[in-house]
């Protein structure tokens, strides 16, 4: 429940991502940005791996600087409030079995999802708890929103969290795939070798995803531009946010 | 016409958009179509890295330098939860890190993306091990009251500090405990500091807890915390002078709050990183206000945990304390596997008055949050007077539902007068 009282700070800078292409709804301000969160390009991070094989705490820092937000967010939507244990529990066997490790970072990053999935799934086991109980305060946990308030909740604010409750109402292995393709930063390929899956079965899960959050966003606008309307009608100017909403949808109709 | 339909998003396009914000193509902006909103969610899902999320970088950095001195010391796989680096790594190290945020070392780097690189302050693992415990090693993300020298030296190592509950972690996590040290260093440096008057700091390992909770509670501790700046990191943890007493009575494990009515100024993030055994402890202890506003701070795992833990009469005055829109409010929040361990671990006319107490639209929740076996062990255990209340206030449907997964030896003992409300 930490991320639904925090400051949604989601407008700012680049994603997690670590290639060139910056968050497509940061506009164009951003364009100019690079680099990561941690500061370091690829590059870097591939030359952290080895450093860290070697024991060198300080690329250990980076790359967990790199990895663990990524790693909080997909153990997020798997475990809900024990992610932060189960990350723990991924960086000591990412400590442990480091040494043996063999690739670069892109590869580094599917390496410790999978380790993240392992640790999930026999967290679950363990407590023998149905997932994915998605972090809820404990204020609204009586009345659980709905999908479609939680739609209009992530596109009025855009916040992380908000965006990370809302792929988490995806059946699992879509959500699943939805966030090891853009929060982990992993191809179709890679994550298939997460998921112990076909690379086209994890296309197929994420473009279901893709569609349902599409459609789910949709429905969100259509009764907010409503409400507008609704508005509009009974002697008040539109807020500003109604009123681009329309020229949104208006331009999705193209 | 395609109103309807603004949200369709081919196959390959979604391909692309997922590419684009995992940073492996071109995004969105450079005219693949994909509906806009769609992009901005998956976008925010993406965002940088936040300060909260790297609460526990210190202790995966020192579990690793542990690792690297010590290969065997590291926990193997299905050790990890219960070995004492792997509690440290998910508990009480929660509590400095976030210190840390509050003091705003790390948010303001990590927010603007541009963490500072973490190198050559670092002690190196060989001088860290022959200093003992790694406490005193300053780390350049972390601001001042961390890293002054007066703080390394009221947490280092002195017999004081070691002898201290808080510091006694098993030798294999010794190297791990680093800044929660810190933090209940400078606990003790306040205890100590209040107990001699100002004039003798070592003598706190003599004195016993209650002497540390009179010390916590007397006016002194608030005269100094205001006076000096040597506690502002206790305070900026807090978040008030008044709470200071609590946290420290938490940090250093004592059995009692001094003040337990002010356990609510704490904020909600140092509460639920507080270790599950100490709130165990002291969670009986509390007035029943506080009770309900703690309860309601601590995220519903830990709450889970806490519930779980408690012995039968613990758990019956706890529960019986709460108010019943609480009580309500907490019963239909835990998971049912946490409701079904509590409600059988109360005492028979604990349950009662408890279940009772609640609102029928409440009750047919709970009750039908629970697994059959614990339903099967409520209904038969409670006295037929109790289950013919409980269940004679829940409208016709919802109790058919309710008894319709349950084995037929159970309804055998149900109230006759019920069953025949049914057709049974």
């Amino acid at each position: 429940m930490w991320w639904v009282t925090r400051p949604t700070d989601s407008k700012s800078g680049a994603g997690l991502g670590a290639g060139p292409a910056s968050g497509p709804a940061s506009g164009p301000a951003s364009g100019t940005a690079s680099g990561t969160a941690s500061g370091l390009a690829g590059a870097d991070l591939a030359a952290a791996v080895v450093r860290a094989q070697r024991g060198d705490p300080d690329a250990f820092r980076a790359l967990y600087r790199d990895a663990q937000p990524r790693l909080l967010r997909y153990l997020h939507a798997l475990v809900g409030d024990d992610a932060e244990d189960v990350a723990s529990e991924t960086w000591l066997q990412v400590t442990r079995d480091l040494a043996g490790f063999a690739g670069d970072y892109d590869g580094f990053r599917g390496w410790i999802a999978t380790i993240a999935r392992h640790r999930a799934m026999d967290h679950l086991r363990r407590h023998a708890r149905r997932p994915p109980a998605f972090p809820v305060p404990v204020e609204s946990l009586a009345g659980r929103p709905a999908v479609d308030d939680t739609a209009e909740g992530a596109m009025e604010a855009v916040s992380t969290g908000a965006a990370l409750a809302l792929i988490a109402t995806l059946p699992a292995d879509q959500a699943e795939a939805v966030l090891l393709r853009t929060v982990l930063g992993l191809d179709a390929a890679a994550a298939a070798r997460v998921l112990g899956k076909r690379p086209g079965a994890v296309r197929t899960a994420a473009h279901r995803g893709l569609r349902t959050l599409a459609r789910q966003l949709d429905q969100a606008q259509l009764e907010q531009a409503g409400k507008g309307r609704a508005a509009g009608t009974a002697g008040g100017t539109a807020p500003g946010g109604v009123t681009q909403l329309r020229e949104l949808t208006l331009k999705d109709m193209r | 016409m395609n109103t309807r339909h603004p949200s369709r998003i081919s196959r390959k396009a979604a391909g692309q958009l997922l590419d684009g914000v995992a940073g492996l193509g071109p995004s969105v902006a450079e005219g693949i179509s994909a509906p806009e909103q769609l992009a901005r969610v998956l976008a925010a899902a993406a965002a940088p890295g936040r300060p909260d999320e790297l609460a526990g970088e210190q202790m995966a950095v020192a579990a690793f330098e542990a690792h690297h001195l010590d290969p065997d010391a590291t926990p193997q796989r299905g050790q990890m939860i219960k070995s004492p680096l792997a509690r440290i790594l998910t508990g009480k190290i929660i509590i400095a890190s976030i210190a840390v945020a509050a003091t705003g070392g790390v948010a303001l780097a990590a927010t603007t993306g541009t963490f500072s690189g973490s190198g050559s302050a670092q002690a190196s693992p060989g001088a860290a091990t022959s200093a003992g415990p790694l406490a005193p090693t300053p780390n350049p993300s972390i601001t001042d009251p961390f890293a002054t020298p007066s703080t390394a030296a009221s947490a280092s190592p002195s017999p004081g500090a070691s002898g201290s509950p808080a510091a006694s972690a098993s030798p294999s996590a010794s190297a791990a405990v680093n800044l929660p040290k810190t933090l209940s260093g400078l606990c003790e440096a306040l205890v100590s500091d209040v107990a001699s008057g100002g004039t003798d700091a070592s003598a706190s390992a003599t004195l016993s807890t209650s002497a540390k909770e009179k010390a916590l509670s007397s006016g002194a501790a608030g005269q100094l915390l205001g006076d000096t700046s040597e506690f502002s990191s206790l305070t900026a943890t807090a978040q008030a002078n008044v709470a200071v007493p609590d946290l420290c009575a938490l940090l250093l494990d004592l059995p009692q709050l001094p003040q337990p009515g002010d356990l609510t100024k704490l904020p909600g993030s140092v509460l639920a990183a507080v270790p599950v055994s100490e709130l165990t402890t002291v969670i009986t202890t509390l007035p029943s206000s506080t009770l309900s506003a703690v309860l309601g701070e601590l995220p519903v795992s830990t709450v889970s945990s806490v519930l779980t833990n408690l012995s039968s009469s613990a758990l019956t005055q706890v529960l019986t304390a709460l108010p019943t829109s609480a009580l309500s409010q907490l019963l239909t929040t835990l998971p049912s596997s946490a409701l079904a361990q509590i409600l059988t671990t109360l005492p028979t006319s604990a349950l009662s008055q408890l279940l009772t107490s609640l609102p029928s639209s409440v009750l047919d929740q709970v009750l039908s949050a629970l697994p059959t076996s614990a339903l099967s062990q409520i209904l038969t255990e409670l006295p037929e007077s109790v289950v013919s209340q409980l269940l004679g206030e829940l409208p016709t449907s919802a109790l058919s539902q309710l008894l319709s997964g349950l084995p037929s030896s159970v309804l055998s003992v149900l109230p006759t007068s019920l069953l025949s409300q049914l057709g049974l």
